[in-house]
């Protein structure tokens, strides 16, 4: 680590703490704030799946599916955070990988480290691309099969690193074709169908990194795909005038209770859609201030990029009261000291 | 970017959340929504409290413990709901420890707690149900929790208002009243 060595570090500099407050911040919003407030809504579904319905099953696992990225990205944040108020630029991990278009271009952008090891000492060491296309697809099965297992000692890992096998097993079979094919895509909505069948094969994905066991895990997919029917709470259903009788005619049925549920799952989904399809990443916004070791310096500024500002201070100053609001939320209750 | 501007932006930064926290916490204590300050208590301002969602056994002793209670009404939400702690009836010094969803196991706690902080009830009226819809048919109650036995010189004594049949069975309860004394 030269950066240690580095005589500059020595000191603290404001400018160094700043920017590291600042990202610090940031990721701690994506913890506290979003990714705890998603928990509840994806633990109602995997701690008893049952036999859930389309939008049950889906809006419990696109819950889970921005908590993991906004826990894992917030604590992301604030491990380079920390680091950089001490002069220390530590690689990235995440880079909106829900705004990929395949799955390659998804495993380039999540948990970014964790995919450069498997690669340089699993894929690589394996052989690569040295020895034929095919080899190199069992290379990349082997790497994911075993990056799968790397997650923990259960079959659900190994599934879910040998779907993702098999995903970019077939995205690099696809880019082939293409190329035989000649074609070149690249219109608006070609591009918003790569995306939507990215992130749909993550989010199915994600059934088998969280289910307890296999059968929940299989129960929850088999929702997702529509297979226990679709169901809206009552409460939603008596409120929907003309509309219910047509929803009925297209075999909607309709549940008794769960609709605070449902509605507080869908509208923190949304909120969480908003900020990880459309907001700019936290490397993103601080663009200005090399955020990171691998950080991309060339990139145009995004929206809402920082500059340490007096409304920068204020906005990331709320944020870090939000935040701290939002710590109250564990078990513990100071007041009462037993 | 000068370092000046950097530091203006910590220093404005530290403001901002200290401004901010201090403007929570000034809130939190004018609204009360647990009860547990009492510096204003106005109709129309904040004497109507929301009913917590957590730490509600927590918040109710300490209320209990800052208002200097001693005639306590313990139960679950028939008492929580039915009964009113400033009702002309209790002459004052009452307050309502009922919780929803809890039984007699946690109001024998909750008297427990108080006694050890030294407070001695001189009136607890307890709502009890002789009928726990949660227990499967056979089960017995104190299969959940073992039963508190009463601990010496408790002199208090308990009214107990039965309702049968219970509330899973929608049905309106009968007016039934009887007092049951511990052991001293």
């Amino acid at each position: 680590m030269p950066q240690f060595a580095d005589p500059r570090n020595a000191q603290p500099r404001a400018d160094n703490f700043s920017v590291g407050i600042t990202i610090f911040i940031i990721g701690l919003g994506k913890k506290t704030l979003l990714a705890d407030t998603l928990a509840p809504y994806a633990n109602a579904l995997f701690a008893a799946p049952g036999e859930p319905t389309l939008l049950v099953a889906w809006g419990g696992v696109l819950a889970y599916a921005f908590q993991l990225y906004f826990d894992f990205s917030g604590y992301s944040d604030m491990a380079i955070g920390l680091s950089r108020m001490f002069g220390v630029h530590l690689p990235l991990n995440f880079n909106s990988p829900y705004k990929s278009r395949n799955i390659v271009e998804f495993w380039r952008r999540w948990h970014m480290t964790l995919s450069r090891f498997l690669r340089d000492y699993l894929y690589i060491p394996l052989g690569g691309n040295r020895h034929g296309a095919a080899r190199a697809k069992v290379n990349l099965m082997v790497t994911m099969l075993l990056g799968g297992l790397w997650h923990g000692a259960s079959w659900n890992f190994v599934l879910w690193g040998g779907l993702h096998g098999a995903y970019l097993v077939l995205a690099h079979v696809w880019q082939v074709l293409k190329a035989r094919l000649g074609w070149q895509g690249g219109s608006r909505a070609g591009a918003f169908v790569a995306w939507a069948l990215t992130f749909i094969a993550v989010a199915y994905a994600w059934v088998f990194f969280r289910a307890a066991d296999l059968p929940s895990a299989l129960r929850i997919v088999a929702g997702m795909s529509g297979q226990y029917g679709v169901a809206l709470p009552d409460a939603i259903g008596a409120r929907l005038g003309g509309l219910h009788e047509a929803l009925a005619s297209l075999g909607i049925k309709w549940t008794l209770g769960g609709a605070t549920q449902f509605i507080e799952t869908w509208c923190w989904v949304a909120v969480a859609a908003l900020v990880a399809f459309w907001a700019p990443n936290t490397q993103q916004i601080m663009h200005r201030f090399e955020p990171a070791l691998d950080h991309d310096g060339t990139a145009a500024p995004a929206r809402l990029a920082w500059l340490p500002a007096p409304r920068q201070a204020l906005a990331t100053g709320m944020l870090a009261v939000f935040c701290l609001l939002a710590l109250s939320r564990p078990s513990e209750f100071l007041y009462f000291q037993f | 970017m000068s370092n000046d501007s950097h530091l203006r932006y910590l220093r404005k930064l530290g403001l901002a959340v200290l401004a901010g926290l201090l403007l929570v916490a000034g809130v939190v204590v004018l609204a009360d929504p647990y009860g547990l300050y009492g510096v204003v208590r106005r109709p129309g301002l904040n004497a109507e409290k929301p009913v917590p969602q957590h730490f509600r056994n927590e918040i109710k002793l300490a209320g209990a413990q800052r208002l200097g209670a001693i005639q306590f009404l313990v139960g679950n939400s028939r008492v929580e709901v039915g009964f009113d702690p400033d009702s002309p009836v209790l002459g004052g010094d009452a307050y309502n420890l009922g919780l929803a969803g809890t039984g007699i196991m946690v109001a024998v706690g909750q008297l427990r707690y108080l006694r050890s902080l030294g407070i001695r009830p001189s009136r607890v009226i307890a709502g009890v149900d002789f009928h726990d819809a949660l227990l499967a048919p056979g089960q017995r109650g104190g299969a959940r929790q073992p039963p508190v036995a009463a601990q010496p010189n408790w002199a208090g004594a308990w009214k107990a208002c039965f309702h049968w049949p219970p509330y899973a069975m929608r049905q309106p309860p009968l007016p039934c009243r009887a007092t049951v004394r511990l052991r001293p």
